[in-house]
């Protein structure tokens, strides 16, 4: 219907991901509050089946008693669809050891062009029968269709989580460390707080290293001995609820509403000297192990210097051949601003090709991905 | 007649240099199947390419003439995915295996798309890493042939499939074009076009060049071996194992045929009197691995376990995995042929189609044995037949189908690790609507709008000429 | 485009053990085990490969032309294949029947033609060779071995190069007997070979000695005759059958509890009598039961109790001979020998287990294939920093110490008995 007319339309999950960053609106949002039900749930498969509508928050609620969780931890779950989750490519400190949406994502229905409900993958854990439909959904921003269910792989919650928490004076310090803790042990995550977004751990206007790290009670207390040995008595294990406590809060760090920022991802090991690179004015959430960081803006900054600092910063992840995506930016500064990288030319004609072939008329969220798709 | 003239093999050997072309008919007749014996068709001209500039010159001289191709690793795929279909040309990247460059600080490694998979983890073992996709077949299979086929493992389990393990690609586009696909970096820019191409089973292009994720070791393993009274106890056990929150890196199973006839084989000391084993591996730092073995170990006791054995050394570790990787070469032993299927079932169903499976096997009158990957429901069931008996051959494939009909019925999959190939194209509209598969076309199409690249794979289509024979044995998984 | 077909084959006749072929699941996993195809990365020079052509031709689907003739050749028969193979496929058997096979129906070019006939004439024949290399002693004793490599032809010449010196020989022999053999211990036989009791004589000597000090009886074969490997690797089944037939005779008089030989190709060879002469049913007893004897050196060592030992300080690799490690399926024996000796230090090469190019009288037919091998040997042996590669085939150890002399290496290549009987001194 929307076709005939050229309406455009979003759905509104990824809508509220795009909000940040939308120059001109869509005709028709549809709401995916009513595609909320889960399908179908077998702890002992280790799979769900859920509409996209429903919010990682209620999803992991219904799968507590089981105590498994989908362990992709975006900003504010109660607040992401599992429809942006996918679109949007939502990812949280969880990512280093249990992956992305795209690691999980092993089945997809989605509604494509002439209204067509497609499916690709399916309800096993193992299942390379046709394409996978799964990947292309992902990170997509609704531009290819709307995911209407989607199937997860879940994992089991783990008995016991800890924190580290250790300040450093220096980002190079806490980097540094970082690379030494990830290199010893299996953590869970493994995050870098710049001084303004660490305050809300403590107070000592330095940098925070954050890696939290769990199993069993067994497990939990030798990480925690040959972590006390590995970065020295400065640092601080959290157990129990403020373990838990704490990393909601690094989860929670909300980048959306910041004036300007973005999301920068380069080879791990870069990832220091890019920070560094990037200046001294940001405030970053360093996410160490995966080479993915949410960088913000500190201060007030003409539209001019906002385009130029963004620039700057894209110059820098391209040269150790990453990309940089925004994620929100003020409304006054959205048209002057590229949101993602361009690909190069090729991959870059592929992807025009593919948003023609799934949405010949151009009415799925038009205008708002790479290279003005 | 061939569209290969003379005039295109002088082109070619321009391009390639003489010792990558291969033309004459006896050379040639070796690369008519690969592990999917059933179906042949032997190539006209088979290219050696040894760098991506020349293949994609070839790709190039190809498109002008509007020649179609198949592209082909080690030739170790078991759906018949490289079986030289309607095309006339076969590429093969055996000639592209070297790894380019390792980079431990960020856990990468750069590899051409001819190196063989077992090659990369010997190539970083040393400083504690390795590449974590590994088919059985990895001793030989290359780095290509995972990406098209998407290719698992037992360790599958804890460590996803071929897909989550592949960062950027190198792909030459059918018309000669060679693109560079994602990054090092862990997020993309634009569509996810790597996870377009991984599975797509060698329809999308050529992939010359892989970046590749390294995994760390990990600190240590135990692996248990369970007895079971029969398979239903066993499938029984591997739900409760998982129910207790542990996920194993491994978790394998072989019923009474297959432990029979790996006892035979290689005396590995497998209980005779069992109706079903689990070989669970766990992995993870040594403090807390005694305590989750005994757990697996109580649970698998609870379930009806008739006995539970840890590996006392990685000697017996290593004897437990030969046993298990070696069953379907032991089962060779038992009959003349066999043909092996690849379903999924969700964990929960595997009960049930395992009853299914010992239905078929009656009411065929055939002998399926089961050894396969428990803890991600991936079947193998082993169907023994005899070629000389052309009926044998008929039930084989009629039981085989069957199965797989009860897998998709019971919310599985065709092909788990296999892929499609031509061996299952026929039954992918079980799985997939219309429109499904017109999706999948358009996809196709974006890479390849000629259908050059391996065409008649995956996707169903009339117009399919090639020789069947009886199908033969296949091989180990 | 095919050579025309030279002799028409019926269909499942020919080559021999056809029900055999279909223990190949055409599974693939040999490939990268297989060193012609590690060097050409064709499928036809791949045991699979080489399976699919016998089967092939058994069926009548092609022609037995110089294509498949030439891959068969090509073939070191170093048996990796059969290691790796998890279905059980007995390569070794299904390759010699198709040598046989190439021999009896087809035709090869004159200078090949003449190649393997001058090795079959010369080298199964101690007093042959004996007399054949007299003269180039000669030569060398009066320093004029470069005024003849000048006149002669390539060929001969790089066959030449893979002489090991000819000077009497000077390896140091072990001291004799150490300890009186108990009178219940075991008899063992040393079968001395062919070519290696010309050339390489205190391998034999040295293995006697050292399983002597060990406590074994070793009692002396008479007489020794080839053990017929050449043959059955050039497709002369009749004549390796005469050889076989010989020498069970021999050892089985010999009344030895085990069989032992520096070369391990012939421990192989011997150990497949039983095999080989199947089809002779007043042989095929014997034939098992003294297949049934063969051992390999470092095992008998290993399980005998050890005797006093002197340091040795040096750098070591290990090079796996193809027919002891996958022929014999010895692997770690040599490594433990070889690790117990105090002071030496073993570092593993690459691809240890990768042939070496020698195999048999490979490098005399195949000299192009059999040169690649040698060079990817001697850079996994150089990158290993050692002092001594050791192996225990005489074979392998002229085949590598040639291609390390061309290229001015100091690695010092010896066999595992005359290292032994060094580090004994």
């Amino acid at each position: 219907m929307c076709e005939a007319d050229r309406i455009a339309i979003a759905p509104i999950g990824a809508a509220r991901s795009l909000a940040g960053i939308r120059r001109s609106p869509v005709a028709l949002g549809i709401s995916m509050a009513r595609l909320a039900r889960i399908v179908a749930y077998e702890p002992d498969d280790m799979t769900i089946v859920a509409e996209s509508g429903i919010t990682v928050g209620k999803l992991n609620a219904a799968m507590a008693g089981a105590r498994q969780r989908l362990p992709v931890d975006p900003c504010g779950p109660g607040m992401r669809t599992l429809g942006s989750l996918i679109g949007a490519a939502h990812s949280g400190p969880l990512r280093l050891s249990e992956g992305t949406s795209r690691d999980l994502l092993i089945g997809v229905r989605f509604v494509g062009h002439g209204g067509n409900l497609v499916h690709g993958g399916g309800r096993v854990v193992k299942n390379v029968a046709g394409y996978d439909l799964m990947k292309l959904m992902g990170g997509a921003f609704g531009t290819l269709g709307i995911v209407t269910e989607a199937t997860f792989k879940v994992r089991p919650i783990p008995c016991d989580y800890c924190l580290t928490v250790v300040p450093y004076a220096r980002a190079a310090d806490a980097f540094a460390a970082a690379c030494i803790l990830n290199d010893a042990l299996p953590l869970s995550n493994l995050d870098i707080l710049s001084p303004a977004l660490a305050a809300g751990f403590n107070s000592t206007s330095q940098f925070l290293l954050l890696a939290g790290f769990s199993g069993s009670p067994l497990e939990v207390s030798y990480q925690a001995g040959r972590i006390r040995d590995l970065v020295g008595a400065r640092g601080e294990i959290l157990d129990g609820d403020r373990a838990l406590s704490s990393y909601e809060l690094l989860r929670d760090i909300d980048f959306h509403s910041a004036p300007l920022a973005a999301q920068i991802a380069v080879p791990p090991a870069s990832l220091t000297r890019v920070l560094e690179t990037c200046g001294n004015d940001i405030e970053f959430r360093a996410h160490a192990g995966s080479g993915v960081a949410q960088i913000i803006l500190a201060g007030e900054h003409s539209a001019e210097a906002l385009a130029k600092t963004i620039a700057r910063w894209r110059e820098v992840a391209r040269s150790v051949r990453g990309n940089l995506r925004l994620i929100a930016a003020a409304p006054a500064i959205r048209d002057s601003l590229e949101f993602f990288d361009t690909p190069n030319a090729g991959a870059l004609a592929l992807m025009r090709r593919l948003k023609a072939a799934f949405d010949p008329v151009g009415i799925f969220n038009p205008g708002c991905f790479v290279g003005g798709i | 007649m061939s569209a290969i003239d003379r005039k295109l093999l002088d082109e070619l050997g321009e391009i390639i240099g003489a010792g990558g072309i291969v033309s004459r008919a006896t050379e040639l007749k070796v690369y008519e199947c690969d592990g999917w014996t059933v179906e042949k068709r032997a190539p006209d001209v088979l290219i050696l390419p040894r760098s991506t500039a020349q293949l994609s010159a070839v790709l190039a001289a190809l498109h002008r003439r509007g020649i179609a191709f198949v592209p082909r690793g080690a030739g170790t795929g078991l759906s018949g995915g490289c079986l030289s279909l309607n095309a006339p040309a076969m590429i093969c990247t055996s000639k592209m295996n070297r790894i380019l460059e390792i980079d431990f600080d960020n856990r990468r490694v750069e590899a051409e798309s001819g190196v063989v998979n077992l090659h990369v983890t010997n190539a970083v073992k040393s400083r504690g890493y390795f590449y974590a996709p590994d088919p059985s077949s990895q001793v030989a299979c290359t780095i290509g042939g995972n990406i098209a086929e998407n290719s698992g493992g037992p360790h599958t389990l804890k460590y996803g499939v071929t897909t989550n393990h592949v960062l950027a690609l190198e792909v030459v586009l059918p018309d000669g074009e060679v693109v560079e696909l994602g990054g090092p970096a862990e997020e993309r820019c634009g569509y996810d076009l790597v996870g377009a191409v991984v599975g797509a089973e060698g329809t999308a292009g050529i992939v010359t060049r892989a970046t590749l994720k390294l995994m760390r070791e990990p600190e240590n393993h135990r692996t248990i071996l369970a007895a079971f009274p029969d398979a239903d106890t066993a499938t029984r056990a591997v739900s409760m194992i998982i129910a207790s929150g542990i996920v194993p890196a491994a978790l394998e199973m072989m019923d009474q045929l297959i432990i029979r006839a790996v006892e035979e084989a290689f005396n590995v000391g497998l209980p005779l009197d069992a109706g079903a084993v689990l070989i669970i591996e766990l992995e993870g730092l040594e403090a807390g691995l005694t305590s989750y073995a005994d757990e697996v170990a109580k649970t698998a006791s609870l379930a009806g376990a008739s006995s539970v054995r840890l590996a006392r050394d990685e000697a017996e570790r290593a004897l437990l995995w030969k046993a298990r990787k070696r069953a379907f070469g032991a089962v060779g032993r038992l009959a003349p042929n066999y043909a092996t299927q690849d379903g999924v079932v969700p964990r929960t169903c595997l009960p049930r189609i395992l009853r299914v499976i010992a239905d078929v096997s009656r009411r065929y009158e055939l002998r399926i044995g089961n050894v396969f990957h428990a803890g991600d429901g991936n079947l193998h069931p082993i169907i023994l037949y005899d070629e000389r008996e052309p009926d044998q051959v008929r039930r084989a494939i009629d039981a085989g189908r069957e199965i797989l009909k009860a897998c998709i019925e019971m919310g599985g999959s065709l092909t788990g690790e296999h892929g499609i190939g031509v061996e299952k194209i026929g039954e992918m509209p079980l799985m997939f609507s219309p429109d499904d598969l017109r999706v999948m076309t358009e996809l196709r199409h974006v890479f390849d709008p000629m259908e050059r690249s391996n065409p008649g794979k995956v996707i169903p289509q009339p117009g399919a000429c090639v020789e069947v024979a009886a199908p033969r044995r296949q091989a180990p998984i | 485009m095919a050579t025309a077909s030279l002799i028409p084959l019926n269909p499942a006749r020919g080559v021999s053990d056809y029900d055999l072929l279909f223990d190949c699941v055409h599974c693939g996993l040999c490939a990268e085990a297989c060193p012609t195809y590690v060097v050409t990365r064709c499928e036809m020079d791949s045991p699979r490969g080489r399976i699919y052509l016998m089967k092939s031709l058994a069926e009548g689907r092609i022609d037995l032309d110089d294509d498949a003739a030439r891959h068969f050749d090509l073939c070191l028969g170093c048996r990796g294949c059969e290691t790796a193979c998890p279905s059980g496929v007995h390569y070794g058997r299904l390759i010699a029947g198709a040598r046989s096979l190439v021999e009896q129906n087809h035709r090869r070019g004159f200078v090949d033609r003449f190649k393997r006939r001058a090795v079959g004439a010369i080298f199964p024949y101690p007093h042959r060779l004996r007399v054949l290399l007299a003269p180039l002693k000669l030569v060398d004793r009066l320093g004029l071995r470069p005024a003849l490599r000048a006149v002669l032809p390539r060929m001969i010449d790089d066959w030449l190069d893979l002489l090991p010196p000819l000077e009497p020989d000077l390896r140091p022999l072990a001291r004799g007997a150490t300890i009186a053999p108990r009178t219940d211990a075991p008899t063992v036989v040393v079968h001395r070979g062919c070519v290696a009791q010309v050339l390489a004589n205190s391998e034999n000597l040295n293995s006697e000695r050292l399983l002597a000090a060990a406590g074994y009886r070793v009692v002396q074969l008479e007489p020794t005759s080839c053990c017929g490997a050449l043959d059955l690797h050039s497709g002369n089944g009749s004549r390796a059958r005469d050889f076989a037939r010989a020498n069970v005779r021999a050892l089985k008089n010999s009344g030895a509890d085990a069989i032992v030989s520096a070369a391990s190709g012939c421990s192989v060879a011997i150990a497949e009598y039983g095999d080989l002469l199947r089809d002779e049913p007043q042989f095929v007893e014997a034939a098992r039961a003294v297949s049934s004897k063969v051992r390999d050196l470092s095992s008998l060592l290993l399980d005998a109790p050890a005797g006093p030992k002197h340091e040795f300080r040096c750098r070591v690799t290990y090079h796996d001979a193809c027919h002891l490690v996958h022929g014999l399926g010895v692997r770690e024996a040599p490594r433990k020998l070889l690790a117990s000796i105090p002071g030496v230090t073993i570092v593993e090469m690459t691809e240890s287990d990768l042939c070496c190019g020698s195999a048999g009288s490979y490098n005399l037919t195949e000299p192009a294939m059999a040169r690649d091998l040698a060079r990817r040997k001697a850079d996994n042996i150089v990158a290993t920093g050692a002092d001594y590669v050791v192996l225990a085939n005489p074979g392998c150890e002229f085949q590598i110490a040639a291609e390390l002399s061309r290229r001015g290496s100091n690695v010092k290549v010896v066999h595992l008995a005359d290292f032994l009987a060094m580090a004994s001194q």
